[in-house]
């Protein structure tokens, strides 16, 4: 099989190249490279649960349960009021909570329908500030949106399925 | 005048207003209380109601196709951004199908292409 291969370069400092080592080291990893795709798999893995609600906790030396803050994921999980991410074997785009309904498709409904916000959450029954946030989302997320779009052409075309021009 | 059962990501009130407008006898995964349900479950329904799905999610209802072909129809409405079908061209493509005789039972269409 044959696979693409793109170069990564990039330089360190001594305190990276010192946390590097030490992420290898957790990790039992052979080398820095395997350590950093690892280390990339575990925090994927752990912002998609996030993303759903659930909180990371652990327990303490006497059974208690612990909440473990990690500021870097917490920001992005925290920065959608009324968005989460919904399993799907290939869609990673977020979708409204409690709906089987992408942000995405809350904009470009609005779009493809010239109406405001207020007649699009009227239209949908959201609230105007879930409206907007699907915007905002969607605005911030278009190459997301683009990409999986186009491999939802491929899925349809590939069986035939006519889609026009 | 189709019987149709419009998907949780496509319904809307306008939409649900220009198609009763049109003719067509429509109910929504919300009239049968099966919103937040699977894409089998409203499949299932629409077929227990010989109605023919409406739905924005074009792969997913696809791959259902493949796996159990025997329903009451699946349309489908593919979107890509700057590119979508506005409410009253899925009206009008609707329309356009159904007078050209395509038989919905037991089938799957993008109704993208009917737009004219």
């Amino acid at each position: 099989m044959h696979h693409d291969l793109k170069r990564q370069n990039f330089n360190v400092d001594a305190d990276q190249a010192a946390d590097l080592e030490a992420a290898r080291i957790f990790l039992n990893a052979p080398t820095i490279k395997d350590a950093m795709l690892r280390a990339a798999r575990l925090v994927n893995s752990i912002a998609r649960e996030l993303r759903t609600g659930k909180k990371l906790v652990a327990l303490d030396e006497g059974g208690h349960t612990v909440r473990i803050m990690i500021p870097d994921l917490e920001h992005t999980v925290s920065s959608w009021i009324y968005l989460c991410d919904r399993p799907h074997p290939w869609r990673r785009q977020l979708y409204i909570k409690g709906r089987k309904l992408m942000a995405s498709t809350v904009w470009s409904d609005m779009v493809a329908n010239q109406q405001t916000p207020e007649e699009a959450a009227e239209d949908r029954d959201l609230p105007v500030a879930a409206v907007i946030e699907a915007i905002r989302y969607s605005e911030e997320n278009l190459d997301l949106i683009r990409m999986e779009a186009q491999e939802e052409k491929q899925r349809l075309i590939a069986p035939g399925v006519v889609l026009g021009a | 005048m189709l019987r149709l059962l419009l998907d949780e990501d496509i319904k809307s009130r306008q939409l649900v207003r220009l198609l009763t407008e049109a003719g067509h006898d429509v109910q929504t995964t919300t009239d049968l209380g099966i919103d937040g349900t699977s894409d089998e479950t409203v499949l299932a329904r629409a077929t227990n109601e010989t109605r023919t799905v409406l739905a924005y999610n074009c792969s997913d209802f696809r791959a259902l196709h493949e796996a159990a072909p025997t329903h009451a129809g699946i349309l489908v409405v593919y979107r890509e951004p700057g590119k979508e079908l506005s409410r009253p061209d899925i009206v009008r493509a609707l329309s356009n199908l159904e007078r050209a005789g395509v038989q919905f039972a037991d089938t799957f269409h993008a109704v993208n292409h009917w737009k004219y």
